[in-house]
């Protein structure tokens, strides 16, 4: 995950040679994406919302300096201490610090894809920390050591006969058990246990308030409350990106995330912080890495309006077809194609291209990114700063001088109309033509659109 | 440029204000809305996006194309389970990412099957393309056709081979 190049053909060529499970993953979203449609068509004025979550976020960006230091007033009026990170080390270290002059040995965590991004949790564990993700799916794949392969559904990739076997293994559940509401209890009764245990408790931000310094954490579990509620240390981590402006912005965001990502009308648990609680203690991380950078260019700026509901992961054809793991990236589809390469352009140069330019997920997305057509943006940057393989490079460079060349267009055109239908099937099916390992070729017509349309003309 | 150019049933129902056709095609046709007339020149109502209340028509994801096919005697157009996902062709990604591309191609013909339809229909050349080479190698029993030879009055093609 964490060095070599990414290759999405390879990976979702892997998952797709299991048709049948490939075939479940794409329903089981497909599923999720219907239920999206049916609460948004609730909303009479969903589209009004739509537009209106778009311009706040492009207003917070605009002054994003000015709310963050706005925030970091307010909280720290309200007894919070609030830190600053450049990027993911300095976040994992100012993490580690405020844990370790707590005397914290266990802690638990609730969804975060900021800590993934900044993979705290391999970090802690390094320094002696016991980190427990209490998010049920989050869970299952920290038990199975692998990452989350979907931000709002991180186990979507698991069926529940490998969670009985998971649960097995580490829980000590019955052999064979596949019953959701007994292995959910088991998982319920483990992350007790360690609820109990802890001495800090971790949790993201879904939105942070300029107005007031409180912020709002998301969950259908209530896993962040009880996680913050029995220790008295809370960290809070979030992006810089997170900040809206006033308090009353934030109807609007409730609305359109639990409807996008889940087809809720709300989530379970919007939880509101202000300040510590009486007898303890509150600190917040305000994380850049990168954030900055892509605030900067004009052209991607947009993508950190993304209030991470997954629905555009859902929505996409590539991602429900390929599963989440072939992004090798903590932030997968279409919302991920477009912030990896931010991060790191000559690893992720594969992810821009892993789209059919179909845009359901612009239409989707509930603060109206326009996210293919960034993808289509990151194709041409990724093509000018030298990023693509030579298969792409020599391939677009030959369609260049065909394309741009009248004469050669034509004549190629007639060349291939001309020789295609004498060559024998092995030549024109051969390794090379990955058009053909799956598909025919069109049959070539005897004359083109051009000369039909002479003769009929007479010109 | 870009102001006088038009998609041929955008062109057909916004300019010629086509209301009636004599074409008979008396056959189940299954429409593929292809993503660039959908959600590039919004031919029609994307399902994603949600109609404003006292649009009706949209709500039922219908497209300019969609009213020239009602004016078709005899044609009935078929119910797909997915009524506009794409069909995976994509250009380059056709062939970049080939196993994706073959899959979501695969799996929108399927669809058509399921729905009973006689004939897949689009307004775009290269989904055809794309969906018909699968049906080739596999040797299934389903043509495709551009929407502009069924408006012409072109019949079902049969065994492969355009009937004028």
């Amino acid at each position: 995950m964490t060095h070599g190049v990414s290759d999405h053909p390879q990976k979702a060529a892997e998952f797709i040679a299991d048709s049948q499970r490939a075939h479940w993953h794409d329903g089981a979203l497909w599923f999720v994406r219907d239920k999206r449609d049916a609460a948004a068509r609730s909303v009479p004025e969903w589209e009004q919302l739509r537009e209106t979550a778009k311009q706040i976020k492009a207003h917070s960006l605009s002054r994003l300096p000015d709310y963050l230091e706005e925030f970091e007033r307010k909280a720290t009026a309200l007894g919070a201490q609030v830190h600053w990170a450049r990027d993911a080390q300095e976040h994992n270290e100012i993490v580690y610090g405020i844990l370790k002059a707590g005397g914290v040995r266990r802690v638990v965590k609730s969804k975060s894809m900021l800590t993934e991004e900044c993979h705290l949790n391999p970090f802690l564990e390094q320094h002696g920390i016991e980190v427990v993700d209490t998010d049920l799916g989050e869970r299952i794949v920290q038990l199975r050591q692998e990452p989350p392969s979907h931000i709002v559904l991180p186990a979507i990739h698991i069926k529940k006969e490998e969670v009985g076997d998971c649960f097995h293994e580490h829980l000590g559940t019955e052999a064979g058990a596949t019953d959701p509401a007994y292995l959910t209890e088991a998982a319920r009764q483990h992350l007790r246990e360690r609820f109990m245990q802890a001495d800090a408790g971790i949790t993201g931000v879904n939105f942070a308030i300029a107005e007031t310094g409180g912020f709002v954490v998301c969950t259908n579990e209530g896993n962040a409350d009880l996680g913050v509620s029995l220790p008295k240390l809370h960290i809070a981590c979030m992006g810089l990106e997170k900040i809206i402006p006033r308090a009353a912005d934030l109807g609007v965001f409730l609305r359109l995330l639990a409807r996008s990502a889940t087809g809720q009308p709300i989530t379970t648990y919007s939880s509101h912080f202000h300040g510590p609680r009486a007898d303890g203690a509150l600190h917040i991380v305000l994380v850049d890495n990168g954030r900055s950078a892509l605030q900067q260019s004009e052209e991607h700026q947009r993508a950190l309006s993304c209030i991470r509901c997954g629905a555009c992961l859902n929505t996409c054809p590539v991602y429900r077809r390929s599963g989440g793991h072939s992004y090798e990236t903590p932030v997968p589809g279409p919302i991920g194609s477009i912030l990896a390469p931010s991060r790191d352009p000559g690893k992720y140069a594969s992810l821009p291209f892993a789209c059919s330019l179909c845009g359901s997920c612009t239409d989707v997305c509930p603060v109206k990114i326009d996210i293919h057509h960034q993808l289509l943006t990151w194709r041409r940057e990724l093509a000018e700063s030298g990023h693509l393989d030579w298969k792409k490079r020599w391939s677009m460079r030959l369609a260049g001088v065909v394309l741009g060349r009248v004469w050669l267009y034509r004549f190629a055109g007639k060349a291939m109309r001309t020789v295609m239908p004498l060559l024998p099937r092995f030549l024109k099916y051969n390794p090379l033509n990955a058009w053909g390992k799956q598909r025919e070729l069109p049959p070539m017509p005897r004359k083109s659109f051009r000369e039909q349309y002479r003769r009929r003309h007479g010109k | 440029m870009k102001s006088k150019t038009y998609e041929l049933c955008e062109f057909l129902t916004d300019v010629v204000q086509v209301e009636k056709l004599a074409v008979q095609f008396p056959h189940r046709v299954g429409y593929h809305q292809s993503c660039h007339g959908l959600r590039e020149l919004r031919l029609g109502a994307a399902s994603e996006l949600m109609p404003p209340p006292d649009d009706a028509a949209v709500g039922n994801n219908e497209s300019k194309t969609h009213r020239l096919l009602r004016m078709v005697e005899g044609l009935e157009l078929v119910t797909l389970e997915r009524s506009d996902e794409c069909c995976g062709f994509g250009g380059a990604f056709a062939v970049g990412e080939e196993a994706v591309s073959c899959m979501m191609g695969q799996d929108r013909i399927a669809d058509h099957q399921q729905a009973g339809a006689e004939v897949i229909v689009a307004n775009d050349m290269s989904c055809l393309m794309h969906m018909d080479g699968l049906i080739r190698r596999q040797k299934q029993n389903l043509p495709v056709m551009h929407i502009a030879e069924l408006l012409a009055g072109n019949k079902l093609p049969r065994n492969g081979k355009t009937q004028p």
